[in-house]
């Protein structure tokens, strides 16, 4: 009989590898979220507030994190999270996202999942993390 | 230093239609590949009404009055400190959610580079039928002038 594993405690969940972020998806960002602040596109004024040139949106990253919570449990089932943006990602960084499970609401049908999450850039660096909860059949968590 | 007065100003309500075009643009900036998010018919056969909205989607839609607006706040000084967001259900192409949002606080704290300010605004979506579909908060930093900072 073959036994599916279940997750628990200290599991790492599978993390999501993204690629580069170009000034182009910046941009694109930009268009899509409706968030216009220069200072993401206009490299004269990210100069002027004292950056050396424009940056990405602290939510592009918020936004890969969900996308590695949502493709491992289903978007119906991301229940909350809670982000800081601790360093600025620069055009051409390479974000990895990934969590581990820190806790475990067992209910008869569904388990609530607390988990400690991240992105961080090519040098392992931490951009932006924080706290999510998911919920999974109750079946599935140990 | 921002005008203390603006805590608890709430914005009027914004009504938002969720549109599948701009669905489909963010999950695209996003480099969000997941049909649900592109293709309706796959959507659909997932149980949903239409194109579902990517988590973060909700970062788009729009109080009814910008309570932003009411700080004059710099943009070469604001950088976005912190998200938080509960959600209690996806929302799908073809909804209207009404967004409400305020202001909560202001204060300073001492960071590396001098003192900032943090603005916390919360943001609320509510569903046609009334019933709420998420709950949201921004925490926005604002940092001293670029000259000032150490």
């Amino acid at each position: 009989m073959s036994e599916t594993r279940k997750w628990r405690i200290g599991d790492a969940i599978p993390y999501l590898t993204k690629t580069p972020i170009t000034k182009t998806q910046i941009v694109m960002y930009t268009g899509a979220s409706g968030d216009f602040n220069p200072i993401h596109w206009d490299q004269e004024f990210a100069k002027s507030g004292g950056y050396p040139g424009v940056f990405a949106h602290g939510m592009i990253s918020a936004g890969f994190i969900a996308q590695c919570l949502t493709d491992w449990v289903g978007v119906r089932n991301f229940r909350e999270t809670n982000l800081r943006f601790k360093r600025i990602v620069w055009p051409g960084d390479t974000l990895t996202c990934g969590g581990v499970i820190d806790g475990v609401e067992k209910g008869p049908e569904t388990a609530l999942l607390t988990l400690r999450v991240w992105a961080k850039n090519q040098k392992g660096e931490e951009v932006t993390s924080g706290t999510a909860k998911v919920s999974l059949p109750a079946s599935t968590v140990e | 230093m921002l005008d203390r007065s603006l805590i608890g100003l709430k914005s009027l309500p914004g009504v938002n239609e969720i549109e599948k075009g701009a669905i489909r643009k963010f999950a695209e900036a996003l480099g969000e590949h997941n049909p649900i998010y592109h293709d309706e018919e796959i959507a659909r056969a997932l149980g949903f009404k239409s194109l579902v909205a990517p988590p973060t989607f909700i970062m788009t839609l729009k109080p009814g009055s910008n309570v932003r607006e009411s700080l004059n706040l710099d943009y070469r000084r604001v950088l976005h400190g912190e998200f938080g967001v509960r959600y209690i259900r996806p929302i799908t192409a073809g909804e209207k959610i009404t967004v409400v949002g305020e202001i909560k606080s202001i204060h300073e704290k001492q960071g590396a580079s001098g003192r900032n300010e943090f603005i916390e605004i919360t943001e609320t979506g509510t569903g046609e039928d009334g019933s709420e579909v998420f709950t949201k908060l921004t925490v926005v930093v604002y940092r001293p002038e670029p000259e000032e900072r150490k």
